[in-house]
């Protein structure tokens, strides 16, 4: 497996609307690396030129530090899992399996050791002879699985691989997946419109809007430090408070609106505030970055109560675990620790 | 309403296709097997003639190459059509199809103008010095099988866009991703895909070209009858109605057989694609 380096990608189809501009990042070697976004933010088509299956409009693709931009699709030895699986309807698990190895020109023996030896990695070997159209979703995701697997490939790109499957069995997958690729110590890049599922999964995580990248950096980072209000919003920060220049203090001190907020992080750039709506506590026993607010609508969340409270810095969504629910119109204090409490300068 | 009622509803059906294409099917066998002498004594007698022979053998062969001629230059454009977005798609279908709308005799005669000494074909060829006389083109195999495939062109790409539109694309995206160049894909991706259209696509051709009257009739000329020409020939000019029912029997059971062949293949096909 391999490393993988993205520089300056660019896309555009018809000279001005640009679908991706200046893409760039690194994918070390053995690394599970999600991209992340909603449907149209260019994730996908970010995946396909690395495959070589869209022509970039500028940029440069290396593998282990070796430019490959201009090598065609079937010259790339890279391996794909679509999001329709896109197993050949004609062969059986077993051809399917074997198709890239029979392109690498291997010797009969040799496919049929490899393929039996993926075929039961992966549990399928009592599937060998049965056509795609006879499988389950899951079956036939693992054989999609195993022929990207198989021909022993620089690295694994796969396009939503999950999002055709049931909740439950999608749960396992991932779990899969992830082993594999541990094991295996493959390089991998995993696109998807699921966070959860991203965050579980990989090293690194690459969030992009509208063709560009927004964050890229380690799940656990991006949740606590989210750069920018997009990453912020998307992975449910719902709590903003616009400031300016004329609000700030110093660097750790705000003033909105009669309220002084103080942040861990320096703001100096700060154009909003966020915090998670289950890091505001509800009448705390706290004098730090306090305020007052009505309980003006409520949900009932299972594990938790989520409330919509209206205060003077406007409206704030906060979740609260407690064995009762706190009723409408009731005045609450809200806390806003400072080391929750971030500032955004986009 | 169950299986059982449901049944009796088929009963009208029944009786048009018993009426319509059964009984005369009968009324054609019966008086072929009723020589004084013998039994099939009609049939061998018709088998023993050569030329007889050398009909059936052109009839045969003018069927596969134009199923093979049809395939060829039909593939590709359906290939193309079919990839097409959908309004592109319909209204290119339309166009293709907008040739069946005239009668076959007027575009018959089309041909000749276009294949005949002073045709087209041989003014362009003479005028760039290609051939110092010009060549017969008309009244041939030849101009039998252009006829029919341009009679029959349009029913292949008609059967084959709708499977075309139906691939799916990632399928291709992942052979080129495992390696496959676009010419390996083609033959080992998507055209086994299309097995069963391209199958039904040529049993349609096969079967057209193989009972076809008209284009052997105009484009063949006296000397290069078929067996559909051979059997008007029989009738309306000898008036020997017990042998051209000898012949049409000989061609049904010809195209029947080459059907039912190539139906088997294509149901062992269809067997896999599809969840048994």
């Amino acid at each position: 497996m391999a490393n993988l380096e993205v520089k300056n990608l660019a896309k555009s189809y018809d000279g001005k609307t640009k679908v991706l501009q200046d893409i760039s990042f690194t994918i070390e070697n053995g690394e599970l690396v999600s991209i992340l976004g909603p449907s149209g933010c260019g994730k996908t088509t970010t995946l396909r030129i690395i495959a070589g299956l869209i022509q970039e409009t500028a940029g440069q693709i290396l593998v282990n530090g070796k430019d490959i931009t201009k090598t065609p699709v079937y010259k790339r030895n890279f391996g794909m899992v679509f999001q329709s699986y896109a197993l050949f309807p004609h062969l059986s698990v077993f051809d399917n399996v074997a198709f890239g190895l029979k392109m690498h020109k291997l010797s009969k023996q040799e496919i049929n050791e490899k393929v039996s030896g993926i075929l039961e990695m992966t549990g399928l070997s009592d599937l060998a002879s049965q056509f795609p159209a006879q499988l389950s979703g899951g079956q036939q995701q693992r054989v999609s699985l195993a022929r990207a697997l198989v021909t022993n490939p620089e690295m694994l790109l796969m396009d939503e691989p999950l999002s055709n499957l049931d909740a439950k069995l999608r749960l396992k997958m991932r779990e899969e997946i992830r082993k594999l690729q541990q094991e295996m110590k493959m390089t991998v890049l995993f696109v998807t419109h699921d966070q959860q599922e991203c965050f579980a999964i990989s090293d690194k995580v690459l969030i992009m809007n509208q063709g560009r990248i927004e964050q890229f950096d380690r799940p656990e980072n991006i949740f606590h430090h989210p750069r920018t209000e997009y990453v912020a919003r998307f992975i449910g920060y719902d709590n903003f408070i616009p400031v300016n220049a004329d609000n700030r203090q110093d660097s750790y001190h705000i003033a909105v609106k009669g309220t002084r907020l103080t942040t861990e992080e320096n703001n100096e750039n700060a154009k909003v505030l966020t915090i998670r709506p289950e890091n505001i506590q509800l009448n705390a026993d706290s004098t730090e970055n306090t305020l007052t607010g009505t309980i003006t609508g409520r949900e009932y969340l299972g594990q938790s109560f989520k409330y919509t409270i209206h205060s003077e810095l406007g409206d704030f969504q906060v979740e609260e675990a407690r064995q009762k629910m706190r009723s409408s119109g009731d005045e609450v204090k809200l806390t806003l620790r400072a080391k929750h409490l971030h500032p955004l300068s986009e | 309403m169950n299986r059982k009622t449901a049944v009796w509803l088929l009963i009208p059906a029944f009786f048009g296709v018993l009426v319509f294409t059964f009984f005369p099917l009968i009324e054609i066998a019966i008086p072929t097997f009723q020589s004084q002498a013998g039994f099939f004594s009609l049939y061998t007698q018709f088998l023993k003639s050569s030329y007889n022979w050398t009909v059936i053998g052109r009839t045969f062969l003018i069927a596969v190459l134009t199923v093979i001629i049809v395939l060829i230059l039909g593939l590709p454009i359906s290939l193309w059509i079919g990839r097409q977005k959908k309004t592109v798609r319909q209204v290119l279908n339309l166009l293709i199809l907008f040739p069946m709308l005239t009668n076959a005799v007027v575009r018959n005669f089309a041909w000749i103008i276009i294949l005949g000494r002073d045709g087209i074909i041989n003014k362009l060829l003479l005028s760039l010095h290609l051939i110092k006389a010009p060549l017969n083109i008309l009244y041939t195999n030849t101009s039998i099988i252009i006829g029919s495939v341009y009679l029959f062109l349009p029913i292949m790409i008609n059967t084959l866009i709708g499977s075309v539109a139906e691939l799916n694309v990632e399928i291709e995206e992942a052979a080129a991703v495992l390696g496959s160049s676009p010419w390996h894909t083609l033959f080992k991706v998507i055209i086994p895909q299309l097995a069963t259209s391209i199958l039904t696509g040529c049993i349609l051709v096969f079967a057209g070209t193989m009972t076809a009257y008209t284009t052997p009739q105009i484009l063949g000329g006296n000397r290069h009858l078929v067996m559909a020409t051979l059997i008007y020939q029989q009738a309306m000019t000898l008036g020997n109605w017990q042998n051209a029912s000898v012949i049409a029997l000989i061609l049904i059971v010809i195209s029947a057989l080459s059907m039912w062949l190539m139906k088997r293949l294509s149901y062992r096909l269809d067997r896999r694609m599809t969840n048994a």
